[in-house]
């Protein structure tokens, strides 16, 4: 590496770090808050529940600790905001587990694609192949290493478990989608809803495509994603962070956006 | 090109890297023994629930549990009851968790002495060198995290223990009341020294530190590969609603150095 590009490389970070302090760049916050009500994905009585996120006081400036608060946590992996690494599917099992990714990839451009009309008319419509080349000729072929998150403003249900998984009525990739997504060179794929995959997804065959083949091709899921719709269709620096979690399948984690334009109602469209 | 685009187009050249600050959590991760009469936090422990079985034919997934402040990990104002009435974890916005970061370097001092104490002079003359970053952390570097797999090495139990080193008091009132820091970070498994207990105030980084509002990060790996300054850091803890704190994925983007 050159000087120059050392001092390309630390112009641009200064760059961001003012950018972020003027606004001109702003950080969103993609992640829901972790608590008890955080709804979990419901299975078939004859597999393991996926356990809710519990918070135990260990103490609270009281005899147990006079000087501190502090809590014992105790969750699934797979609950709230959260992160799919290929080991979670038995197509990935050779693949990695959460805590064997490398930083690169879990920094990385995201591209939106924007379903919310066509899910408020019909919660249950899929993401077709068809969806991704039409978005494709829209903003360029997806770019290798780049993530595609699905917004369809799910989130918005987020505060009830009931609305949430809706009777397994949530958007998410059909067949076609699932394998066009796994051949492409994405990262990986996120969603609004409770995982990666329609919320009929278990009934098709392989049953819950998007796991299958996505995490079956070494790549990530990333679902119950917040705020999407403060993302504009290119252009963002996605951060996914889940834990480090030594042989995890996964993780609860936080997701940050960096984008670069404001998406408030003054704002030109475009 | 908007800068987040420059910025990833920059990692995917290698102008740009990403390095990772954070230990892997599991069930060797070394947790802090508290004097009485705190309450001693449960370690990392993980169940399988499914494992291409008859639980679950298909996936692989685990429960866990364990402590907010285990592992590489994010301290809220609300840890300490001098922040009681401050953050907690779920209501800080992320802009105030990224920052330029800068690294203070200790580690021959502590190979010497693990004892050693940051001094508010050396805080000081650091400042004059090379700044401070207004709504960014300082980073205190000592080689501690070379010991992170080894507990007793790690927590200072082999001697008289607990020995690690960390700052003075007035150290941490500087940081906290003087400085337009935003955080503090250390590779040791707390903010304060190992012997901090009988400081006056007791851990007084966690006094000051959150007492001002301030954040902290404990248990950091990887500093040694920071530059002095022109780091950005991205701490990532979870958004515990009401939580004190949370094991922390911890992300520096830094130039490169190496070849891209």
């Amino acid at each position: 590496m050159t000087e120059q590009s050392i001092r390309t490389g630390n112009d641009l970070l200064s760059g961001l770090a003012a950018a972020l302090v003027e606004g001109i760049v702003q950080v969103v916050d993609l992640t829901h808050p972790l608590t008890e009500t955080t709804p979990v994905i419901e299975l078939p009585s004859q597999f393991a529940p996926n356990p809710h996120f519990k918070l135990t006081e260990l103490s609270r400036y009281d005899e147990r600790g006079p000087v501190s608060y502090k809590n014992a946590i105790e969750t699934g992996e797979h609950v709230g905001t959260h992160f799919d690494a290929p080991v979670h599917w038995v197509t990935g099992r050779a693949g990695l587990s959460v805590d064997e990714i490398a930083m690169e990839q879990l920094v990385a451009p995201a591209y939106v694609i924007d379903k919310t009309a066509e899910a408020e008319e019909d919660p249950g419509c899929w993401l077709t192949a068809e969806d991704v080349r039409l978005f494709e000729e829209e903003h360029g072929a997806l770019a290798p290493g780049s993530w595609l998150l699905l917004r369809t403003g799910w989130a918005n249900r987020h505060d009830s478990q009931e609305l949430f998984l809706n009777e397994s009525i949530w958007p998410g990739p059909d067949m076609e989608c699932a394998r066009y997504l796994a051949a492409s060179g994405i990262v990986g794929f996120g969603t609004e809803a409770v995982g990666i995959d329609h919320g009929a997804g278990g009934r098709l065959d392989p049953p819950f495509p998007a796991h299958y083949y996505l995490l079956g091709a070494g790549k990530f899921g990333l679902a119950s994603l917040a705020n999407l719709d403060l993302l504009p269709a290119t252009g963002a620096l996605l951060v996914a962070a889940p834990l480090r979690i030594a042989g995890g399948s996964g993780s609860s984690m936080r997701a940050f956006a960096f984008t670069g334009v404001t998406f408030d109602t003054d704002a030109d469209d475009g | 090109m908007l800068i987040p685009e420059a910025i990833a187009s920059a990692l995917a050249e290698g102008a740009l890297e990403a390095v990772d600050l954070s230990h892997v959590l599991s069930e060797r991760t070394p947790m802090i023994d508290l004097p009485e009469p705190f309450a001693q936090a449960p370690g990392w422990s993980m169940t399988t629930l499914s494992a291409y079985d008859e639980a679950g034919p298909w996936f692989y997934w685990n429960s866990f549990s364990g402590s907010e402040h285990m592992g590489t990990h994010f301290d809220a104002p609300v840890h300490w009851v001098t922040g009681r009435n401050g953050e907690e974890l779920s209501t800080i916005p992320p802009n105030k968790l990224i920052g330029n970061a800068v690294v203070i370097d200790r580690t021959a001092e502590v190979a010497a002495d693990p004892d050693y104490l940051l001094t508010t002079e050396d805080v000081q003359e650091f400042e004059q060198s090379h700044g401070l970053p207004t709504d960014g952390w300082l980073l205190f570097r000592t080689g501690w995290s070379a010991r992170h797999d080894d507990r007793a090495a790690f927590l200072g139990t082999s001697g008289t223990g607990p020995h690690w080193p960390g700052v003075t008091s007035d150290c941490a009132r500087y940081i906290a009341e003087e400085t337009s820091l935003r955080g503090y970070g250390s590779e040791q498994v707390g903010t304060d020294a190992g012997l901090a207990y009988d400081f006056d105030p007791p851990y007084p980084m966690h006094h000051f530190l959150l007492g001002s509002g301030k954040y902290g990060l404990a248990s950091l790996a990887n500093l040694h590969r920071l530059p002095i300054t022109g780091t950005l850091l991205i701490p990532a803890p979870l958004r515990i609603e009401g939580g004190s704190g949370s094991p922390c994925r911890t992300i520096a983007l830094i130039a490169s150095s190496n070849g891209g």
